[in-house]
């Protein structure tokens, strides 16, 4: 009575390890204990049989396909957009960006800072109309400060990131860059990801919005974005 | 009883990371600063990380951004790293955690998903891989009734190979909870199987 409650324990034991033996990660004594075990027992044999079939199916199992290429792509831009990609850790180190943040956070919460961002808020609306032709030199075409991006859209480039299905066809892929007025530059390394450069009506600025809203609705056109930083030739 | 591992059985298993190793070259490159390190990193780990988030939360678009909410944090905070297990290890770590608070949040949790919802990026299949593709679906749907934990466990021990005792590092919990997991999701599937193992009836019918 006592030997067969025993055995059925270490029965237990041993089958609970089963999935690790079918997956070859066992090692040493449990190795050795599983494998002797399953000499004896039919029915760890026959469960052993079941898992080996669960598994062949699981890695067989479909799950959705995402290109890596891509879906890093869209973390760069989503970086890049908050600053982050190419700001090295020697200029801003990262303990005190991380810290920076979440001193941030606290005071968004923080009733005084709101009192302040309130006043401070009142104030710069009482000073907009006075220094009207001050700010009248930022719509100046061509006048930019140093930190000041073109916003979304405002690629001063043309420069978009696309990427396409890859069942889309050459002569599919050229309409599409025919109807944006657009022409794809060299990125080696790149992958799926292609950089492509708006032409532009005739000596107009190339409308970055119209293409991206354009391309978005094609069938086949799984990304894109425009370019904010200059790149390529 | 909680089984704790020790950075000794750790190295007997293989799981740290030997000082020079592929892994400590890629951290500390990025606890650098480097981007390149990063994308190599990135390009390596998303396949995997990629297909573990989307057995544990409801559409692709949300794993997506899982797998970029974890890279964002091994490129902000590589400190976190302390090469008590592999790379990898960490980073799934990461992703269990935050995919385990994106399903409880979105109440997944026993809900049936098709695998028709991922229809749009699911690879192209020919028509005779019908029976095929019936059986993956109910493999799915069997999948479904599992809890997202009993799904990383089965995940991770069948598709990517791991010992237990790293499983039990990336969910964060006690080596026996993970056999136990595992033997809670066998227990489960066990009846929904039939289908999907036909050579297996004796089997099936011993204890059903």
């Amino acid at each position: 009575m006592m030997l067969n409650k025993r055995r059925s324990s270490s029965h237990d034991e041993l089958a609970a390890l089963l999935p690790w033996y079918v997956n070859g990660t066992l090692k040493g004594e449990e190795l050795a204990k599983v494998q002797a075990h399953v000499a004896e027992c039919p029915k760890c044999r026959t469960e052993l049989a079941v898992q080996r079939g669960l598994s062949e199916r699981l890695a067989r199992a479909p799950v959705p396909e995402l290109s890596p290429q891509l879906a890093l792509a869209r973390l760069r831009n989503r970086m890049e957009r908050s600053g982050e990609a190419t700001v090295p850790p020697v200029a801003v180190p990262r303990k005190s960006r991380i810290q920076a943040a979440s001193s941030y956070r606290r005071r968004r919460f923080d009733p005084r800072y709101l009192v302040h961002t309130a006043i401070a808020a009142g104030v710069l609306l009482l000073v907009l109309p006075i220094d009207w032709k001050h700010l009248e030199r930022w719509a100046e075409p061509g006048f930019h400060t140093l930190s000041d991006r073109p916003s979304r859209g405002e690629s001063e480039l043309g420069d978009l990131r696309l990427v396409l299905d890859r069942s889309l066809d050459a002569a599919r892929r050229e309409a599409l860059m025919d109807a944006i007025g657009g022409q794809r530059l060299e990125s080696p390394g790149a992958g799926d990801v292609i950089t492509v450069r708006l032409s532009g009506a005739g000596a107009g600025k190339p409308d970055v919005v119209a293409a991206v809203e354009y391309l978005r609705r094609q069938k086949g056109v799984l990304f894109v974005e425009p370019i904010f930083q200059p790149e390529g030739p | 009883m909680a089984t704790c591992l020790t950075l000794s059985d750790l190295r007997d298993l293989n799981i740290s990371v030997p000082p020079g190793g592929r892994d400590a070259d890629l951290i500390s490159r990025i606890r650098a600063g480097d981007p390149a390190a990063f994308e190599s990193l990135y390009l390596e780990i998303h396949p995997r990380l990629f297909r573990f988030i989307c057995r544990m939360v409801p559409n692709p678009d949300s794993a997506e951004d899982l797998v970029n909410e974890t890279m964002l944090v091994v490129w902000e905070n590589p400190d976190g790293y302390d090469f008590s297990c592999k790379l990898s290890t960490w980073i799934f770590g990461i992703a269990y955690h935050k995919a385990l608070k994106a399903s409880a949040k979105s109440g997944r949790m026993g809900s049936h998903v098709s695998v028709d919802d991922f229809a749009e990026v699911l690879p192209d299949r020919k028509p005779s891989d019908t029976r095929t593709l019936e059986l993956d679906n109910w493999l799915s749907a069997a999948l479904e009734t599992l809890s997202p934990e009993q799904r990383a466990v089965i995940e991770l021990t069948y598709y990517n190979e791991l010992p237990y005792q790293e499983i039990a590092l990336i969910l964060g919990c006690p080596e026996n909870t993970v056999k136990t997991r595992m033997f809670h999701a066998r227990k489960k599937l066990k009846p929904l199987l039939k289908d999907l193992l036909p050579d297996m009836d004796v089997y099936f019918s011993e204890e059903s």
